[in-house]
């Protein structure tokens, strides 16, 4: 289990005793943490443990009361969330964000086109930009999606969707994945096929999973974090978070470590 | 495929109709249908250019009647200081369409650049009510302006040249803002589909989506809003030059609310749906007044039809199929 290589690197993000309340609730909660290059990393808690308000203040979108979000080294603190992704951190969400109306293809057109934050360029269009399209087709067949290509994004199947989602954060390279909860709403055949697809991604990138389904974290993940009432309890590696008697108190409710 | 063919045929007929509008009048005898063919493609600008923001970036601006009403003031106020020889901040005046006319356009920018810096901040109703308070603001300095005619306007004597082109003409006028109109609904289309446009729709459809690829929304925005605003400007110019009158009543919130209803008649974020919106909605006025100077009684109700059925307007069934 252990990476002697990517532990001597410093880590991709690290999160030092980030704080956030709401009233009285203390939805983060000294949090520190970190994910270091190529690592999967899950963060797993349950419902209200405070995983989205986490996320949303690594993405910018939520200001902590205290602490400091460090990207490759950097302090982004109080940076604002569209330059915090052109530094190179992707998202998904936890209710799939995409552009409806666009197809699959203008979605992973979009990506690419704001890698840079988007072009001012009023009489070009994207989608006669021959090597664009290609790398595009290219991240949809590799997500599963390269027969609905033009397909609008509506009109996709809710697993669909969440595949497209992985494919427009992989569509601009990453060196952070964030992935909210993507298995949410999927079938059995259809986690299946996620967990394969995020297997494949690993090593590739730096990914922090957050999510539900234990058999896909217990299958992907490098080290496990686990948050109750805002605080990380415990981080390790797999075996270790499934023998931990404070975890399973907390959380997996005594299930068997199968 | 039948939409697709349906739709170059619509085009084609609309163009044709446009380009022969003047011979229609000569040869029904009607010397009004120039006129109403004339109003129509002034007001086609102004609601072609709303809709790449109402359409496209989703900015329901509820003021576009101040550019409307500035193009329009900045051609009557030029035209009054060359009239009477009394010099504008210590400039002669000018009569010339190629400096009058992109003078008024940059006073449009610069409003607009204004505006949209303070009302982008804000979203939803509050930029609907900023953009009509700036609106208001806009049609009252207009009301106060006493030396230019204050509530009732102001003539103009003559309309602006071009080298070359006579437009105290009425058929070679009308031909100018056909070509005017065509040129700028080719160039949104043009922006729509850009980059600039990805961006722009994008922002629409999920503004968090957008955030999170890198995107900066105020710029896109602001630049988007300047770009309606001059469009919506060289309307009003062409509409002073039109009428050879200007009255603060072109800034006025119900031309705001008219703009809006016709960009909705016709099909917001087509283009071309706002068009066939303009000639519908100015045709039906134009019958419609002369049985009743209530008019607005039997629009109300085509209106809340086409709003409550036909989601995408009349047209935008047609433009509307996967426009980028």
């Amino acid at each position: 289990m252990a990476e002697p290589a990517s532990q001597r690197q410093a880590p991709i993000l690290a999160i030092d005793g980030l704080r956030k309340a709401f009233g009285a609730l203390v939805a983060t909660d000294d949090v520190t943490l970190d994910i270091r290059t190529g690592e999967l990393h899950a963060l797993i808690g349950p419902n209200g443990a405070g995983k989205s308000t986490l996320i949303t203040q690594i993405c910018g979108e939520l200001k902590p009361d205290a602490g400091r979000i460090l990207f490759d080294g950097r302090d982004v603190t109080r940076l604002r969330p569209h330059l915090r992704s052109r530094l190179g951190l992707g998202r998904t969400f936890q209710i799939t964000q995409l552009c409806p109306d666009f197809s699959a293809l203008e979605n992973i057109l979009l990506s690419i086109e704001t890698r840079g934050g988007g072009s001012f360029d009023m009489l070009s269009n994207p989608r006669g930009n021959a090597g664009a399209i290609a790398s595009a087709r290219a991240r949809l067949a590799e997500v599963g999606l390269g027969d609905l290509a033009d397909r609008q994004a509506a009109t996709l199947a809710h697993g669909q969707r969440r595949q497209l989602e992985i494919a427009v954060a992989l569509a601009r390279e990453p060196r952070l994945l964030l992935l909210d909860e993507p298995m949410a709403g999927l079938g059995p055949e259809e986690s299946a096929a996620m967990t394969r697809l995020l297997d494949g991604l690993k090593r590739r990138y730096a990914i922090l999973l957050v999510e539900h389904d234990m058999d896909a974290v217990f299958a992907l993940a490098d080290r496990v974090s686990v948050l109750v009432y805002g605080r990380v309890i415990f981080t390790g590696t797999v075996a270790e978070v499934r023998s931990d008697p404070a975890v399973r108190a907390a959380y997996l409710g005594g299930e068997p470590a199968c | 495929m039948l939409t697709s063919r349906l739709r170059l045929i619509v085009i084609a007929g609309g163009l044709l109709l446009l380009l022969t509008a003047p011979y229609l009048a000569q040869l029904t005898g009607s010397a009004g249908l120039l006129g109403l063919a004339n109003r129509i493609a002034i007001y086609a600008i102004a609601a072609v250019s709303l809709d790449l923001i109402l359409g496209y970036g989703a900015l329901v601006s509820f003021g576009h009647a101040m550019f409307f009403g500035l193009g329009g003031y900045a051609v009557g106020i030029i035209a009054f200081h060359t009239g009477t020889g009394e010099p504008l901040f210590g400039w002669k005046g000018s009569n010339a369409a190629l400096i009058v006319w992109p003078l008024a356009l940059v006073a449009c920018a610069l409003l607009a650049a204004a505006v949209g810096t303070l009302s982008l901040k804000t979203s939803g109703v509050q930029f609907i009510m900023i953009t009509l308070a700036f609106a208001q603001m806009v049609f009252f300095v207009l009301v106060s302006l006493q030396s230019y005619g204050g509530d009732d306007g102001l003539l103009l004597d003559r309309r602006n040249t071009l080298p070359l082109i006579d437009l105290s003409r009425p058929t070679t006028f009308y031909y100018v803002c056909v070509a005017l109109l065509v040129g700028w609904t080719a160039f949104c289309a043009r922006v729509v589909n850009s980059r600039f446009g990805l961006v722009l729709q994008a922002l629409r459809q999920s503004e968090r989506r957008s955030i999170n690829l890198g995107v900066d929304p105020f710029p896109f925005r602001l630049v988007a809003f300047i770009i309606s605003a001059v469009g919506t400007g060289l309307a009003g110019v062409l509409w002073a030059n039109y009428a050879r009158f200007v009255s603060p009543d072109m800034a006025a919130w119900s031309k705001s609310g008219e703009f809006i209803a016709i960009v909705v008649l016709g099909g917001l974020g087509t283009l071309l749906g706002p068009i066939a919106g303009t000639a519908v909605f100015i045709a039906l006025e134009q019958i419609l007044s002369i049985w009743t100077e209530h008019w607005m009684i039997v629009m109300g109700p085509v209106l809340t039809l086409v709003a409550l059925f036909g989601r995408r307007g009349l047209a935008g069934r047609l433009f509307g199929e996967r426009n980028g």
